[in-house]
């Protein structure tokens, strides 16, 4: 599988990533801006709103039947941060043409179909739909609130929210219910029309003949007239002044104890392969500190994780506890931090660790979302040196050292810790 | 003897390897062209199973035993078997269901090994009273974690409303309260009577050569399968219409279910229906239908319908989710629709298009290898017809299903959110 990036005449980055595995080919065409609430708003909400209709499929049922007929061929609109980046943009996937029943291309078609619904939206009065645009922005708020329904995930975004509550950061990537609420069908067409035209752009192909992606991105570019303004951003360094903690009452049954840190390294760093290595001794697996101790030793949690952003460098440590629990676990969190930012790895814990990741690198080349993934976080960190290949990256594992392990230990610093504790609600 | 036989799929040129071995054990491979390996070794054993016959005397186990044993096998006399696995680059894991449990593991190198310590630690239990009672506590984490998800206890509502108390409409996991009476015994017993060659199926995509694979598994001393499982007894008809239960979400969440009673004993018949029923719920239910773009431009739900037909061997429904503020006024839409779907007839051209969606359904499976052995785990050798098995159903043929299957009188509806009990 081989990777291959150029800018078009347009600005527009072209990635090629080209793989004869698969038995579908895809194009994700993505957009980003540096991560703003309010921009943040106005750009998820477009996204939906694109979703619903252009001139030729002009509503959700014409757009959809026109998929099912090119072999339900998956188009979906994406919207997430990367750092304090935000990125949205669409992602279809289609059956290559050797599998369909009369050898069609439908390749080509959906390209016409991402084309329109990207620049040939349908209007009403010189503006967006009004209908459209109302019910597309109480879908977004109701799917907002939505995600307290999921406490597993919402407890550690409310942890990231105290902790970077003052910073670009926090915003979420569906954006704010109250600036949504306000965005006009003018609003929003303003906004289509004069700055989302200026966002970075880059299209990705999985596949093996890129031809027609390569024109499809060149002619959509035209569309775009990229502005420096618009350019990825490195994400501010979050400081901590002293370790807040945040205690709240939910209806649950099982509580969740968050612990929010700050990290030395980001990916931008060059070096970050350090810190994953770190993480995968630390958290990621079952050979692991956290699910040895704290989940098979103590017996206190069913899950717990660490997830970490590399372009912010935060890390947030999240579990599943009984109320009583919280200060044994959170203590034990720590010792375990502690234990290896003293150097206190063994050989074999460094072996299961290399082997592990050195096997996660391959996997990543078996789905295309693992690949753009992949490549798309190393731009979204400055490019350049860091565009290597999963196997590129896996090589340097091999150095590692115990040393390695305690730096990175040694950078986590204590921020936040958050607890939604089992209860009557107050 | 063992038979070998190879299916190639015209289709898409795929191989599946198979082979009987004489002690009734069946494996399945499909060779891939990704770098990582997965198997799965399962067995027909799951969450229902909760009471058997032995020798002319009836066996009752606790709820969620299943589950337990499937975490309780992890354990080796030398350590967690997550270790050996870590130690091989590889991964492992593990799911119960209502009719079966199935151990897993993805690779990337040392194929032959992994499969050796799968195969091994399936069919070589260790327990004591003290690891049992440790994993009463983890599991009693997991159940609690599941108690607080909404739409965990709203689907577990709708099987509930559909067939009463019966194993189908409990918690896989079990309670706090049940696994609290396992014991290393029972574990044991439950280890010798189920996991038995003509019991168990192994399967993998990717992996090395299919002989060494079988003379892998040939190795394996598995007990004879003697026991019955006890039917699982429900009615006819539903138990209750409707469930209303309080918890706080952000959006009443509504689950609607439609019984099956049509019982269907051959394998082959089963996975026909499924196969037709998932193109049917396709045409009813997804973007493209009316119904649900009815609903959206009511703003009676604000995201697509999620609809499935669910079939296991002793029974099988069909359900519709969506959240929504007006559970009363989705569920009328949804009867005045089935009812004038029932009268007027299917578009014939509609259904074409639905037979095509599952079709590369199928096609995809091969792009995201980690399904597909679970997938050969429930298909068994049919897994390469499934592509053309709709090929000769018409849309006469789908709308009398669709006659049958959707009655009134087994729908249910479970709603679960804030204050919506009446």
């Amino acid at each position: 599988m081989e990777f291959s990036r150029k800018i078009l005449s347009s600005d527009t980055g072209f990635d090629v990533i080209s793989s004869d595995k698969f038995k579908s080919e895809s194009v994700t065409v993505l957009f980003n801006s540096p991560l703003d609430k309010k921009r943040a708003s106005y750009t998820a909400l477009l996204m939906n709103v694109l979703m619903r209709g252009c001139v030729r499929y002009p509503t959700v049922q014409h757009l959809s039947r026109r998929l099912d007929e090119l072999y339900d061929a998956s188009l979906a609109p994406v919207c997430f941060k990367r750092g304090e980046n935000h990125i949205c943009g669409f992602s279809f996937t289609c059956l290559k043409k050797e599998y369909t029943f009369g050898n069609e291309d439908i390749f080509s078609q959906c390209l016409d179909v991402l084309y329109d619904v990207l620049t040939d939206p349908i209007t009403e009065n010189g503006v967006f739909s009004a209908e459209y645009v109302e019910c597309e922005a109480a879908n977004l708020i109701s799917g907002i609130k939505a995600k307290k329904n999921d406490k597993i995930s919402y407890a550690p975004s409310q942890c990231v929210k105290i902790m970077c509550g003052a910073e670009p950061y926090s915003a979420d990537e569906s954006g704010d219910c109250d600036i949504i609420s306000e965005i006009t069908p003018t609003d929003l067409y303003c906004f289509y029309k004069n700055e989302f035209v200026k966002f970075g752009c880059e299209v990705f192909y999985i596949g093996t003949s890129p031809d027609n992606a390569e024109k499809f991105a060149d002619t959509l570019g035209k569309h775009f007239i990229f502005d420096e303004k618009y350019r990825f951003v490195t994400a501010s360094v979050h400081k901590t002044a002293e370790v807040k903690r945040v205690k709240e009452i939910e209806d649950v049954s099982q509580g969740k104890l968050s612990i929010g840190f700050t990290t030395s390294n980001r990916l931008s760093d060059g070096d970050y392969y350090k810190y994953t290595m770190f993480a995968e001794v630390f958290s990621n697996s079952p050979s692991s500190r956290l699910f040895k101790n704290v989940r098979e030793k103590l017996s206190l949690c069913y899950y717990c994780r660490c997830v970490t952003d590399p372009h912010k460098g935060i890390a947030v440590v999240s579990l599943g506890i009984d109320n009583e629990n919280a200060e044994k676990a959170e203590n034990e969190i720590l010792r375990q931090i502690k234990m290896l930012a003293s150097g206190d790895v063994s050989d074999e814990e460094l072996i299961l660790a290399k082997l592990t990741l050195s096997s996660a690198y391959r996997e990543i080349y078996d789905t295309p979302a693992g690949m753009i993934n992949w490549y798309y976080n190393r731009l979204c960190a400055g490019g350049g040196d860091l565009m290597i290949s999963p196997m590129q990256n896996a090589a340097y594992m091999d150095s590692l050292t115990a040393a390695d392990i305690a730096e990175c230990a040694s950078g986590l610093t204590l921020d936040t810790v958050y607890i939604m504790e089992g209860g009557e609600k107050l | 003897m063992t038979q070998i036989k190879k299916y190639i799929s015209d289709v898409t040129g795929e191989v599946c390897n198979t082979a009987y071995l004489s002690n009734g054990l069946k494996i399945y491979q499909i060779p891939s062209r990704f770098s990582t390996s997965h198997a799965l070794f399962g067995v027909d054993y799951g969450s229902l199973n909760t009471s058997y016959t032995k020798n002319g005397s009836v066996i009752t186990v606790p709820d969620g035993t299943a589950h337990f044993l499937e975490h309780k096998l992890f354990d080796n006399p030398s350590g967690p078997v997550d270790d050996v696995f870590t130690s091989l680059g590889a991964s492992c894991n593990a799911y119960t269901t209502f009719s079966c449990t199935a151990y897993t593991f993805s690779c990337t190198d040392n194929f032959d090994a992994c499969l050796d310590t799968l195969l091994d630690f399936v069919t070589h239990p260790f327990f004591n009273a003290e690891t049992v009672q440790k994993e009463q506590g983890i599991i009693g984490e997991e159940i609690k974690m599941y108690d607080d998800s909404p739409f965990w206890r709203c689907y577990f509502n709708m099987l509930y409303a559909m067939y009463g108390d019966c194993p189908i409409s409990r918690d896989i996991a079990g309670t706090v309260e049940s696994i609290s009476h396992i014991t290393p015994d029972i574990l044991y017993a439950l280890v010798s009577d189920f996991y038995t060659a003509g019991n168990m199926r192994l399967c993998i995509y990717g992996g090395g050569e299919f002989e060494k694979i079988v003379s892998a598994a040939e190795k394996l001393s598995l007990p004879e399968y003697t026991v019955k499982k006890s039917d699982i007894v429900y009615s006819p008809g539903v138990y209750k219409h409707e469930i209303r239960s309080n918890m706080e979400t952000n959006k009443p969440l509504m689950y609607i279910g439609i019984k099956d009673d049509c019982r269907i004993l051959s394998h082959v018949e089963r996975l026909r229906r499924n196969t037709v029923f998932q193109a049917v719920f396709n045409m009813l239910f997804s973007e493209s239908s009316d119904l649900f773009n009815n609903l959206y431009s009511q703003g009676l739900i604000t995201d697509r319908l999620q609809y499935s037909y669910e079939d296991e061997s002793e029974f099988a429904f069909g359900t519709l989710f969506c959240e929504t503020d007006h559970p009363d006024e989705v569920y009328g839409e949804f009867v005045s629709y089935m009812n004038k779907i029932i009268n007027e007839g299917i578009n014939e051209k509609e259904f074409e298009i639905s037979k095509r969606i599952v079709y590369a359904d199928f096609i995809r499976t091969f792009d995201s290898g980690d399904n597909l052995p679970s997938e050969l785990f429930l298909q068994k050798e049919n897994i390469f017809d499934k592509a053309l098995m709709l090929s000769s159903v018409t849309a006469g043929q789908a709308h009398e299903l669709i006659k049958e299957f959707f009655t009134e009188s087994n729908y249910v509806c479970s709603v679960l959110g804030t204050n919506v009990q009446k």
